[in-house]
């Protein structure tokens, strides 16, 4: 490290010792420099039990706590959690890798520090951002860490942090009465992180927790409850305010629908619907199996790359026919259209769709197969 | 032909609360002299006429309350008016740089005069607080001034805090009525951000209508009869209005919209960087950043770089021209509507008000054409605002609007994504240590009121929409952070301070007189 270190010209040691959090860095001799830089990497390295695979890395270097004094004013301004977080491109959330510290009291101060990056609480807290996607962000105190921390020695490399998410629309939830769940496998330092909730209209609630090798969880936090908001008109007609054509008149005001009005719009609903539902996602329904996920990564490197993959199959017929996916029925949206998201993993997917018509008389069918194949190149 | 249809033109004026005493120049106060100079005095003049000529208008505008609180501001004032002397002295050496360039000498002459008329009538027709103008507009009938979040907060992103929605409302409500002398009836949502539910709050604060994206009511429950051709009812009792998209398009729209035609004046070019640098420099940033100053002698021309001068007359027919054809497609607009609905249509066009003058020049002339023409020519449309609609037609179906924005893809992905999602963290733990604060110490007074107060006015002005915007759209984005930044640490410091008994009177008086917007804000309303 020293070696590293001192081929570096002095520029860059000052570069990296702000980076650092070593205040007015110009003040100080290389040499020193060195020494501080390395000072604020020690602690990161040392008394800490073998970590069990990154994510536990992570949450030791990250977390103040965890480490030395020294480290947490390193961490403290070097790693403002203010720093924009990237997760379009990937469905790995809010990366906090290694900003360039920014000045932001160059020219007010009357206010001094950093936000504080926890706020020493356990929480989780769940907010809805469009009818498929839901945002959540959690914050752990100490206490809680220090027993997510024995948890994960004890289990040592058999337990990992999940994001539990229940559908409880129109229930009052008890821990068992869910419509449907599923897991997401997260990094708990991650903090936040955008999850795909698959189907509008529908309330859901989100357990933060650990889940060890043989399926038992721990619960850390429960988010609050949200109901996301529907993608369309709604199925509740008012007789007394019946339209005469109400797809004419959703047409007119700028819907879906062939409109007379507004092409554009039409073009311009239609990509986001796409957008959204083409959103790489990062939930995924149950029955995913955590090997689907694809990680490129080399062994002690902080770099990596993960692919998932996700099957829509969309369509429509008479909205009053029946239509089933692989033997199960589905319902249709009130104009005929459905949409379905499945998970992807590698091999070969097979599903037969078929509709009936309201008086059996006719049907089709349709089946697809899906051949999905990863690989690290 | 008798009238079968309405139109709502509503203005949306905001701009983010930007006051910095403690610089002698501040470059982001610069949008409040540009949106003063460039819009808002426009307008005032445009409905001055109208009344001189009894033009018998109706118009719907939100003034936003930080937009309120600076243009009645006195340090701001003062600035303008310096800001406006400078642009004043600039026009003026401009009439003699161009002595030999007629083109650009009638130019620079306009401008000259533009400058005076807003000096005459920022200064001394209005007391320089054109608030006052507005409001004179508003007790004639004419203009319906509505309000807006205290610090156009984006209500569905409070969800899990909503005393912050409790507390943009009533701080909205309670400084409109201390600046127009009445309460307000309606209110515009930050972004048409509409969450289910805080429509029991603006119910509780005396609104009686909002606003809403095309599908938020076209989504509502159950299913609404009219489209957004008609408002509806929550079942909490407010009106909701929607928005018509094809008359938004018509004036928004990049490609197609009125405000990208040939003849009109180019907006990004300026002689604050077309211009020697020596020449300009005392009329720029101290720092010497290069800015617009506002005075741009060119059209739009066509698609590449080459702009040919600016002809004011021939960009004005283009104005009528425009507003004539806006009105032939909403008076065909409404034809076709009452046919199918058979009920008078209404169509609700809101834009942003700083479209109109500030980024489209000839904007408040179109609407001075277009309000003008609607009013003597039109038999089959008529103006109107919520409240005069609503007074005319109190039956409207009762629909539950759906959660919606009027930001990109509709929902609230613009200000909650990868760029800017770290600021609820930190409002939301705010807001509830304001709800602790509020509910422990309801009954405080003196310095320990005025802490609290001030702790509002932080969490308020943190609020503000306008950072994560501002964070997302990647502009001033150093600005907009430190701002969530600075509010956020000011509150922290009154919270800890508040609690251990310890506030430093030296530096609440500061920050007192520099966050100094909602001189009145209620705390307790977090309680």
């Amino acid at each position: 490290m020293a070696q590293d270190l001192d081929s570096l010209s002095k520029k860059d040691i000052i570069d990296l010792a702000k980076q650092k959090g070593v205040k007015m860095p110009y003040l100080y001799r290389k040499s020193e420099l060195i020494k501080m830089i390395q000072k604020v990497d020690q602690p990161s390295l040392a008394k800490q039990p073998k970590p069990r695979g990154k994510a536990a890395k992570r949450i030791r270097a990250r977390n103040p706590r965890l480490g030395g004094g020294m480290r947490q004013k390193a961490n403290a301004s070097t790693k403002p959690y203010y720093e924009p977080t990237y997760h379009e491109d990937t469905f790995q959330p809010a990366r906090h890798a290694a900003p360039a510290p920014v000045d932001l009291n160059s020219e007010s101060g009357s206010s001094s520090g950093d936000l504080p990056s926890s706020y020493q609480d356990t929480k989780i807290v769940l907010m809805v951002r469009d009818p498929f996607w839901a945002f959540t962000y959690w914050d752990l105190s100490p206490a809680t860490t220090a027993k997510v921390n024995s948890l994960m020695q004890e289990h040592y490399g058999g337990i990992k942090p999940i994001l539990r998410i229940y559908d409880v629309t129109d229930v009052d939830f008890d821990g068992k009465n869910a419509h449907r769940s599923f897991d997401i496998a997260i990094f708990l330092e991650a903090r936040n992180w955008y999850i795909n909730l698959g189907i509008p209209s529908r309330s859901y609630l989100v357990d933060l927790g650990l889940v060890d090798a043989k399926g038992n969880f721990y619960l850390i936090a429960r988010s609050n409850v949200v109901k996301t908001p529907r993608d369309g008109p709604s199925d509740v007609i008012d007789e007394e305010w019946m339209a005469v054509d109400f797809e004419e008149i959703y047409a007119l005001s700028g819907g879906f629908g062939t409109g007379i009005s507004s092409q554009e719009l039409k073009v311009k609903k239609k990509k986001l619907f796409e957008q959204l539902m083409a959103a790489p996602g990062s939930g995924m329904f149950s029955g995913a199996s955590p090997g689907a996920v694809k990680v490129a990564q080399e062994k002690g490197k902080d770099f990596f790359l993960q692919v998932a993959t996700e099957l829509i199959v969309y369509g429509r017929t008479m909205p009053d026919a029946k239509v089933t996916v692989s033997g199960e029925s589905i319902r249709l949206r009130p104009d005929g259209t459905f949409s379905l998201r499945y998970f992807l993993p590698d091999g070969e997917k097979y599903l037969p769709i078929q509709a009936v018509s309201r008086d059996d008389d006719d049907s089709r069918r349709v089946a697809i197969r899906v051949k999905k194949d990863t690989a690290a190149e | 032909m008798e009238q079968i249809g309405y139109l709502m033109l509503v203005l949306h004026a905001h701009l983010p609360f930007v006051r910095h005493p403690e610089h002698e120049d501040f470059l982001e106060e610069d949008w409040l002299y540009e949106a003063i100079t460039e819009t808002y005095i426009p307008l005032i003049e445009i409905f001055d006429r109208f009344l001189d000529e009894h033009v018998d208008f109706r118009l719907t505008m939100s003034i936003t309350p930080p937009l309120a609180s600076m243009l009645s501001d006195p340090l701001l004032q003062e600035r303008y008016i310096k800001h406006l002397n400078m642009l004043i002295e600039l026009s003026e050496k401009e009439i003699e740089r161009t002595r030999w360039q007629p083109e650009y000498n009638r130019l620079a002459r306009m401008y000259f005069d533009n400058f005076r008329k807003a000096r005459y009538i920022f200064q001394d027709k209005y007391g320089r607080n054109i608030l006052m103008a507005f409001k004179k507009f508003q007790d004639m009938g004419k203009l319906d001034i509505i309000t807006c979040g205290a610090t156009h907060g984006y209500m569905p992103l409070m969800e899990t805090t909503r005393y912050s929605v409790r507390a943009q409302v009533k701080t909205a409500v309670d400084h409109y009525a201390s600046i127009f002398g009445r309460p307000p009836r309606g209110m515009w949502l930050a972004e048409c951000g509409y969450n289910p539910g805080d429509d029991k709050i603006l119910e509780e604060f005396g609104i009686r209508y909002f606003f809403v994206d095309t599908h938020g009511i076209l989504h509502g429950t159950p299913r609404p009869k009219y489209g957004v051709f008609a408002p509806v009812f929550c079942s909490s009792g407010v009106a909701a209005f929607g928005r018509d998209l094809e008359s938004s398009k018509q004036v928004w729209s990049a490609q197609e919209g009125y405000p990208g035609d040939y003849f009109y004046r180019e907006f990004y070019r300026d002689i604050g960087f077309d211009l020697d640098f020596e020449y300009v420099k005392p009329y720029i940033h101290p720092d010497g950043i290069r800015i617009m100053t506002g005075i741009k002698y060119h059209r739009i021309t066509g698609t590449t770089d080459h702009k040919e001068p600016y002809l004011p007359e021939r960009a004005h027919e283009k104005a009528a021209e425009h507003a004539g054809n806006f009105m032939f497609n909403r008076e065909k607009q409404a034809e076709y509507l009452y046919a199918r609905l058979g009920k008078k249509p209404l169509i609700v066009a809101p834009y942003d008000a700083e479209l109109y003058g500030h980024w489209w020049y000839e904007g408040p002339q179109w609407l001075d054409f277009f309000i003008r023409k609607i009013t003597y020519d039109s038999k089959i449309i008529k103006l109107t605002t919520g409240h005069e609609y609503l007074k005319e037609n109190p039956r409207n179906q009762i629909v539950n609007p759906s959660f919606s924005s009027w930001g990109w893809k509709g929902y609230s992905e613009y200000w909650l994504e990868g760029s800017n999602d770290w600021v609820y963290r930190h409002m939301h733990e705010a807001a509830h240590r304001m709800h602790e604060l509020a509910t422990r110490y309801k009954n405080a007074n003196g310095l320990v009121e005025r802490a609290l107060k001030q702790a509002a006015r932080e969490l308020l002005l943190a609020e503000s929409s306008d950072w994560a915007f501002i964070i997302k759209t990647g502009t001033v984005v150093e600005y907009a952070k430190r701002r969530v930044k600075d509010h956020i640490l000011r509150f922290t410091r009154i919270y800890e301070d508040v609690k251990n008994d310890c506030i430093d009177e030296g530096w609440l008086q500061d920050i007192e007189s520099k966050d100094n917007v909602f001189p009145n804000v209620d705390f307790r309303i977090y309680c």
